[in-house]
């Protein structure tokens, strides 16, 4: 069950923690299969379960074999009487609980299993991380080995390289992948590893160095996006003759209806302060409003040419004695000639 | 956390099934050496039995639960 030294061919042996890549984070939680350690302690006393339990979680701690040296790993493990501790690892190494590796350090298999699979897997997220970076752009990159599965060799060649496990594209290129799997012939992970990050930091410079150019839109968009604004209602504003014309041709009313409807219309929306993106669509639902009770002609409904309203123009001017002053003219002219 | 449903979520977020089909629990290393470091190894070896009791049970008793919550990785805080 346990194991003290693992093959060259298996899984990377660490020996301590200083084997590890600086930036490796420490683990925050072991797995534990429930059955195995059921079988392997449940027929032991309980202190031997208690000591076992307690030297796995001081390498899991330390992510590290228990160093040779009996006192440390004594502290480690939480046992504060030597002659016990002593004992201790004597019994669980005859029950083959752990192992004492050749240099003195105490392991167990599982153990070694689990930091080697955390070890490889931290290597490969981080190497999957750059090689991301790499494949952004669209021309493939000679550098990455690809998965590939060769017969005369088995595929265990490729399904043992965990780098290119990790970083398989299937959009490269299958001759290129090939040949550079061919030329790698089993990559060295830190040359390569380097190699991207100097790639790296020198798009990064890149970026830096190139001035931010904003690229300016067509005059045809501004024109677009002036037009499209809102505007508030002037000081200044009038009813333009156009939209008066309109109410009168379309309303039964009065043009000093329509001049009174003006001025409220305006001190309105003067007082709200809104922005309006067309003011004439704007007079011509408060002249349909239902709350100014206007009637509507029948038939004459006209729309008209929406122009600028908020530039000053020509107002209304209708005269309201315009009829009376024409009959009585007429009638003048009539008994002039009588 | 105090409700069960939430013992119920932690441990199922830190168990998963192995290729062999047996049952694997992620334990907190920090959260279990700062109980290990208050306990005797007589202790020690109570505390394994019934966490091991409880993560083998198929429908773990509530006290159960709440004790393997205690114990298994809730994941980063």
């Amino acid at each position: 069950m346990s194991r003290a030294v693992i093959g060259h061919n298996g899984p990377p042996a660490f020996e301590s923690g200083e084997d590890f890549p600086e930036d490796m984070p420490k683990m925050h939680y072991f797995k534990c299969d429930i059955q195995a350690l059921r079988k392997a302690i449940f027929d032991k006393p309980l202190d031997i379960r208690g000591a076992y339990i307690s030297v796995l979680l001081a390498m899991y701690e330390f992510m590290e074999p228990l160093p040779a040296d009996d006192n440390i790993a004594r502290m480690r493990c939480g046992i504060w009487d030597m002659r016990v501790y002593r004992r201790i690892k004597r019994d669980l190494i005859a029950m083959k609980l752990i192992a004492e590796k050749p240099s003195g350090a105490i392991t167990n298999g599982r153990f070694e299993e689990e930091i080697a699979a955390y070890v490889t897997e931290f290597k490969n997220r981080k190497l999957g991380g750059l090689y991301a970076v790499q494949s952004r752009p669209s021309k493939p990159v000679v550098a990455v080995a690809t998965h590939v599965a060769r017969p005369e060799l088995g595929d265990s060649y490729g399904v043992a390289n965990p780098v290119a496990k990790a970083v398989a594209k299937p959009e490269l290129d299958p001759h290129l992948s090939e040949k550079t799997n061919e030329i790698n012939g089993g990559p060295d992970i830190r040359a390569r590893d380097l190699e991207l990050e100097i790639e790296r930091e020198l798009k990064k410079k890149k970026e830096r160095e190139a001035p931010a150019t904003q690229i300016a839109p067509p005059p045809e968009a501004l024109d677009e996006k002036k037009v499209r604004r809102r505007k508030k209602l002037t000081e200044d504003w009038l009813l333009p003759k156009a939209l008066g014309e309109w109410a009168l041709a379309n309303f039964h009313v009065s043009e000093a209806e329509v001049r009174h409807e003006a001025k409220r219309f305006k001190d309105h929306w003067l007082a709200s302060g809104e922005q309006k993106l067309d003011w004439a669509a704007t007079w011509r639902k408060w002249c349909r409003s239902p709350y100014l009770k206007w009637r509507e002609r029948e038939g004459r409904a006209t729309e008209i040419v929406d122009g600028d309203l908020l530039a000053p123009v020509e107002t209304v001017v209708v005269d309201p004695w315009a009829e009376q002053r024409a009959e009585a003219a007429r009638r003048r002219a009539e008994e002039d000639g009588a | 956390m105090r409700l069960d449903a939430e013992h119920v979520r932690k441990i199922a977020k830190a168990t998963t099934k192995t290729r062999k089909g047996s049952k694997e629990i992620k334990f907190d290393i920090a959260f279990m050496t700062d109980a290990m470091d208050r306990l005797n190894l007589w202790e020690r070896g109570l505390l394994m039995q019934a966490l091991i009791k409880a993560g083998e049970s198929p429908r773990p008793t509530a006290a159960q639960r709440a004790l393997l919550a205690l114990f298994v990785y809730g994941g980063e805080k």
